[in-house]
């Protein structure tokens, strides 16, 4: 449905220093798929969706839309943005604010080169958008009278009502309380899979990429990293930087010792002392980094069984906090300066200051590449 | 009415060009130099044209008195006398010396002239001094038409009153609309003393379909405008302004569109003003030979009998005499108002 | 909102252990008693002599209501006050596209050259109206090139058009408000949320579609109130009317307010008087107005998102007509006029732009004006009477302007007393301020401290707005950290609250001082020979025929006001310029 191609778009910066853009992208999305862009604030997600949007003009590469080529660098064709039969929800959400909220949401019909619509045909597309997002019967209402997440609704509604091929979310959930960001992140995931429409998520909040993507690219300085679904981009980061960003996890640098053996376990020799087992999904040397997630950690205490587990690693807890249903601990080891972030449950409480052993299998610790 | 002619004698004399030899320069008494020191300042209201006239002229006085300065302010008549009556009724007054055509009515009239009659001014005719001293004459204006020489040539230019109502100079005409007999009410007079109540008002009426442009300002603007080029015909101008400015290579000339209008502009004293010495010696300057032939030098018709004009053809008994209508003060005090209702009527 | 009583226990609450008089309410009532000296006088002595009978020495008779009868069956009147709203409608509506179109063809446009209009923004804050005014009847005049080029084609004397006549008067007040326009609305169009824009252009609107639909439409709130705001300036304005509608015949309210004091013997004070109430009270109705039009002016203006980076509109190929437009703009009002003054400053007389005058061209305008002590004490004057007022008016703005913005005890009347002058028009004031310093047994009158008390009073709520707006932006929380550290209000003011604030005090004084550096319309009755200031001497210079002087003195003293003009623009951030609105 959507098809990136080799797409680059960088902004002049100073030499050796990266000012913002993006590299390279390339990607093939199928249709009715929920597509998220993913990273840190600045790493060019922003303007992948933008080019799409025809909101940026791009340096390199091809943008197709289905069939249509949007734009192509090599030949010079570029579709004139509002020509491109995309809808889009911004950040500021942009209620225009003089106009009422069927004025905003009929907006597109009226304004539209493709075809003229009836009066008739606009109040009932109006109105079906405006159900669809919950807010049927705030036609008349004027725009500075609505709340926060009514906006949202409103800019989701005005994006769908022309039944776009394609629908472009800006960080639509940012401005929002985190109670509502929960209720509006099932509300639109459902509402997309509703219209069956192609979605382009741009967010740096993994929980909420996770949570609704069907394929997230994780962007990190202006390049893709990692294009995959959810649970891969969870559970089998292709580098430090995504394990890191996806999720919390315990980062320890060292050197490999050799390579995978049989079953893809390799020996990390830990900087600062000690050795861990772990799994290698590509093939590993020299310096890497090994991703332990917390809630893969078990502990416990001095001298206790640590079960069945390959590594163990002997600490004392620096902090502990009760969160209900986890307690939360941070652990410093013996060897080592890394602070590990490890999660207990609510039964077995550990005080502050109590050794305690900390124990994982190798096929939860992760050897990725370094990054730089 | 009655309509005077204005031949005086005085042009003669000074076409001759020569004072009474023998006689040396007038100076002050030193008593009042030294009142006039103490006070150590004059304020001027003038009517004349700073760069042209009041500058030399305040040059020349703190020369001869570096212990006292000149502060001058340039505006109209009407304007002038007013600031003088507002001030005095506020028993404020702020001005010491005052001059201009039609300034001295008002304010004498509302009680703020301070008679004065320096020993300079005993040898001016009897018809340039008020006979108790409240002003004395300072110089001659003549007001006549003016063309630019650029747009109009002289043969071309109108000669004669009847030749202003030719169709071509309809809205080509400007004139200055102060209140004044040297604005346009002193053309009205002109013309109804001229030519009688009737016939005046009848080509008046014809005159005042020639859409001449008001201007609220100086005579020296209104012929600048001329001068400019914004208007080939310029009415009301003084014709030693013309000259002035001949002098300075501008394309422009004046008309002896006869009956010319001959005024002349007073210099008087303010009653209660700050510095009443200092203003005497303002006044007695101004009047004085030295004071008048620094006034003559740069151009203006000097009114003292012993001070040649620089270009005589400029007076009414010059080489080329022109015949005038002379707007007599005790004339103009008795025909303004009706003059200026008339202006209003008809042109504004 | 009178939080009077609430105020005070607050502060009893806070003022430390023991302090004994209460700090605030005496600042509050020694304001309060300078604020109403300063205000009150004009307005009552205006009501007082436009009911009483002027008698013929000019003392005030017994009361009469012949001043306002005589007023409202004039005909001339409704003949002027047609004139007045002609001139202002044309004139804001000149401005504001002029102006507007410019402001948001920099601010949200690719067009070229954007720096030529802030420069052109600039050097016309500094630059006087009337040098402005009379640059350009020279260069619209009769014999102006343009008049002169069609003389020259047609062979006639008849000009193409006559810049003294209605449709000069607007040409010239438009111009001579767009550079003010363009400052306030290029802060609003800078601010607008990008956005709005791409979200119709997302939508499917073309460029014209989304200018018309999204970005005008959004803007109009803040739009309709400068319009407003603008239009009451021009019914307010002096110089065009005086300079080119007096002499073109075409007279308006605040002229003939002057006429009626300037060009009558005795002076008709009562007629005038009657005359200024009723202008004060048109002012005061369109200021409501405008009041509640500016509530609104916000309405629209939404909080942008995080910064993206600037965007802007392609013009495409339309570009070049963008960048036409600033340049015109740059032609018009600044390079045309300076290169008619420069004409005509080295020439002895006035001519007409040929190419023969240049042999006549020598520097003795500029002697003359560097060497004559006249001009030496007009620059003087002007420049101690607009830093007193500026002075003394930010000092009084900033006590009214805190206890105001602070809602303490008496916050609401210093408020309102400081901000009545806003309904003088210039002229008015003119009229009261003589008519009070000549009632006072004070040797006021006719010295420059006349100018500089009215002109402290006429800005004062200029600086107001600036200190208020100031004082807002300060956290509460700052003051009062102070208050439980001991200090005194007085201290607080002057250790925390006065350095937090100096940014807002520069520009309010730098503004303060540019605008009283140009006033005319309160000067042209108030100045005297001893307290002319730049504004009336280059009115008598104009009105005398020294245009070659003008030019040079106005050249001189553009330059050293446009030095301040750059330091104002520099010194102040973006939204201070705009505060004074």
């Amino acid at each position: 449905m959507l098809t990136l191609d080799h797409l680059t778009k960088i902004y002049p910066a100073r030499p050796g220093e990266f000012a913002g853009g993006i590299r390279d992208a390339s990607i093939v999305l199928k249709p009715g798929a929920f597509f998220t862009l993913l990273g840190p604030s600045g790493c060019g997600k922003t303007t992948t969706l933008r080019c799409i949007a025809g909101l940026e003009r791009p340096d390199e590469g091809r943008i197709l839309v289905g069939d249509e080529v949007m734009f192509d660098g090599a030949s010079g064709r570029s579709v004139p943005l509002h020509l491109r039969n995309i809808g889009m929800v911004f950040q500021s959400y942009a209620i225009w604010p003089h106009m009422s909220v069927f004025d905003n949401v009929s907006f597109p019909m009226r304004v539209s080169k493709a075809r003229k619509y009836s009066t008739a045909e606009i109040r009932k597309a109006v109105g079906e958008a405006l159900d669809s997002v919950g807010l049927g019967g705030y036609a008349n209402r004027s725009a500075t009278q609505l709340s926060g997440g009514q906006q949202q609704r409103v800019a989701l509604a005005r994006a769908v009502v022309h039944r776009p091929k394609l629908l472009l979310l800006d960080e639509p959930l940012s401005n929002l309380d985190a109670s509502l960001r929960e209720e509006m992140r099932v509300e639109l995931k459902r509402l997309q899979r509703e219209l069956g429409i192609t979605a382009v998520y741009v967010t740096h909040d993994q929980s909420e990429a996770l949570a609704m993507s069907d394929v997230i690219a994780v962007i990190d300085q202006g390049q893709v990293v990692q294009i995959g679904g959810p649970r891969e981009v969870y559970f089998q980061p292709a580098t430090e930087f995504v394990a890191g960003f996806v999720g919390h996890t315990n980062i320890l640098h060292g050197t490999a010792t050799g390579p995978a053996d049989a079953r893809g376990v390799v020996a990390v020799e830990v900087t600062g002392g000690g050795r861990v087992l772990c799994r290698a999904e590509t093939p590993v040397s020299g310096e890497v980094a090994v991703s332990i997630r917390p809630e893969n950690i078990r502990l416990a205490g001095e001298g206790e069984a640590t079960g069945a587990a390959g590594n163990a690693i002997a600490g004392r807890v620096a902090s502990a906090s009760f969160l209900g249903s986890i307690v939360h601990y941070e652990v410093e080891p013996d060897q080592g300066s890394a602070v590990f972030r490890v999660e207990g449950g609510p039964g077995t409480p550990f005080e502050i200051g109590a050794r305690v052993a900390m124990s994982f299998r190798p096929e939860d610790a992760l050897a990725l590449p370094r990054s730089t | 009415m009655d309509r005077r002619q204005f031949s005086l004698g005085m042009g003669a004399l000074a076409a001759t060009g020569l004072g009474i030899p023998g006689l040396r320069a007038h100076a002050a008494s030193p008593e009042l130099i030294a009142a006039a020191e103490a006070e150590g300042q004059v304020v001027w209201y003038t009517t004349m044209i700073v760069d042209q006239a009041v500058r030399p002229l305040v040059a020349a006085f703190e020369e001869r008195y570096p212990n006292i300065t000149v502060e001058f302010s340039r505006a109209g008549s009407d304007e002038t006398a007013l600031k003088i009556i507002n001030e005095g009724q506020a028993d404020r007054m702020l001005g010491d010396v005052f001059d201009g055509v039609s300034t001295f009515a008002s304010v004498m009239a509302a009680g703020f002239v301070e008679p004065y009659s320096p020993d300079s001014a005993s040898d001016y005719s009897a018809q340039f001094k008020d006979p108790e001293g409240h002003w004395h004459a300072l110089n001659f204006y003549f007001l006549t038409a003016v063309h630019n020489t650029d747009l109009l040539s002289a043969e071309d230019a109108p000669q004669t009153y009847q030749d202003l109502l030719d169709e071509r100079w309809r809205g080509n005409m400007v004139w200055p609309v102060d209140a004044t007999p040297v604005g346009a009410p002193g053309l009205i007079g002109n013309i109804l003393l001229t030519m009688g109540e009737e016939d005046g008002m009848a080509y008046l009426q014809q005159l005042a379909g020639q859409g001449i442009v008001n201007m609220a300002a100086s005579q020296r603007a209104v012929l600048d405008r001329v001068i400019l080029g914004d208007f080939p015909i310029g009415l009301m101008c003084f014709n030693h302004h013309v000259a002035i400015s001949q002098a300075q290579g501008a394309p422009i000339d004046w008309i002896r569109m006869e009956p010319v209008m001959a005024s002349a502009s007073l210099l008087g004293l303010v009653r209660n003003g700050p510095n009443p010495n200092a203003g005497r010696l303002l006044v007695d300057f101004i009047l004085s030979r030295e004071g008048q032939e620094v006034l003559a030098s740069t151009g203006y018709l000097p009114t003292h009998p012993e001070v040649a004009a620089l270009n005589p053809d400029l007076l009414a008994t010059g080489p080329q005499p022109f015949d005038t209508t002379f707007m007599a003060p005790d004339i103009v005090e008795q025909n303004l108002a009706d003059w200026v209702r008339i202006t209003d009527e008809l042109f504004l | 909102m009178s939080s009077g009583t609430e105020g005070s226990t607050d502060l009893a609450a806070r003022r430390p252990a023991g302090g004994g008089v209460d700090q605030v309410r005496v600042m509050a009532i020694v304001l309060c008693v300078i604020l109403v000296a300063l205000v009150v006088p004009p307005v009552v002595i205006l009501i007082i002599r436009s009911v009483s009978v002027t008698n013929p020495d000019a003392t005030v008779g017994g009361f009469t209501l012949a001043h306002y009868a005589r007023f409202f069956t004039n005909p001339d009147l409704y003949e002027s006050l047609f004139n007045s709203v002609v001139f202002s409608v044309f004139s804001t509506i000149l401005a504001l596209l002029f102006g507007g179109t410019l402001a948001w063809l920099v601010e949200r446009t690719n067009t070229r050259f954007k720096g030529l209009a802030y420069v052109t923004t600039i050097i016309s804050m500094g630059t006087p109206y009337i040098l402005y005014v009379s640059a350009w009847l020279f260069l619209l005049g009769r014999s102006g090139p343009f008049n002169d080029a069609w003389r020259t084609l047609t062979g006639s004397f008849q000009p193409l058009f006559d810049p003294y006549s209605m449709w000069g008067m607007v040409l010239v007040e438009g111009f001579l408000w767009s550079p003010l326009v363009f400052l306030l609305l290029s802060s609003t169009f800078r601010q607008a949320n990008a956005d709005m824009e791409e979200a119709a252009r997302m939508s499917g609107a073309g460029v014209l579609q989304t200018v018309w639909s999204i970005s005008i439409k959004i803007s109009m709130p803040a739009i309709l109130a400068l319009a407003l705001f603008v239009f009451i300036r021009a019914i307010e304005a002096f110089e065009v009317p005086l300079m080119v509608g007096l002499p073109g015949g075409i007279d308006v309210l605040t002229t003939d307010v002057y006429k009626s004091i300037r060009e009558t013997i005795p002076p008709d004070l009562g007629y005038a008087s009657a005359y200024s109430v009723v202008l004060l009270f048109v002012v005061a109705v369109l200021l409501s107005f405008y009041g509640r039009l500016a509530k609104n002016a916000g309405k629209y203006s939404t909080v942008t998102g995080k910064g993206y980076r600037p965007r802007q509109f392609d013009l495409g190929r339309y570009r070049w007509i963008g960048d036409a437009m600033v340049l015109f703009n740059f032609l018009i009002v600044l390079v045309l006029p300076l290169l008619a003054l420069f004409w005509l400053s080295l020439l002895p007389y006035m001519r007409s732009i040929r190419l023969e005058a240049i042999a006549q061209f020598s520097l003795e305008n500029f002697a003359t004006v560097l060497q004559s002590s006249y001009y030496r004490e007009l620059a003087l004057h002007t420049l101690v009477v607009a830093a007193s007022a500026a002075t003394a008016g930010i000092v009084l703005a900033f006590f009214t302007g805190w206890i105001s913005a602070r809602r303490r005890t008496g916050g609401q009347v210093l408020d309102q007393l400081a901000t009545m002058p806003l309904v003088f028009p210039g002229i008015v004031m003119g009229v009261a301020f003589m008519m009070v310093f000549l009632a006072v047994p004070l040797p006021i009158y006719g010295s420059i401290w006349a100018l500089a008390i009215a002109y402290t009073v006429r800005y004062l709520p200029y600086g107001l707005r600036y200190t208020y707006a100031g004082v807002l932006q300060i956290h509460s929380e700052l003051e009062e950290a102070g208050g439980v550290s001991g200090a005194t209000p007085i201290q607080m003011l002057r250790r925390i609250v006065a350095p937090l604030l100096s940014p807002a005090i520069l520009s309010g004084w730098l503004f303060v001082f540019l605008i009283a550096s140009k006033e005319l319309a309160v000067a042209a009755l108030l100045s005297n020979t001893q307290s002319q200031v730049v504004a009336v001497g280059m009115y008598d210079l104009w009105r005398n025929g020294q245009g070659g002087e003008l030019a040079a003195f106005g050249l001189i003293w553009a330059t050293v006001m446009t030095c301040v003009a750059s330091l104002f623009y520099f010194a102040t951030r973006d939204g201070d310029r705009a505060q004074a609105l």
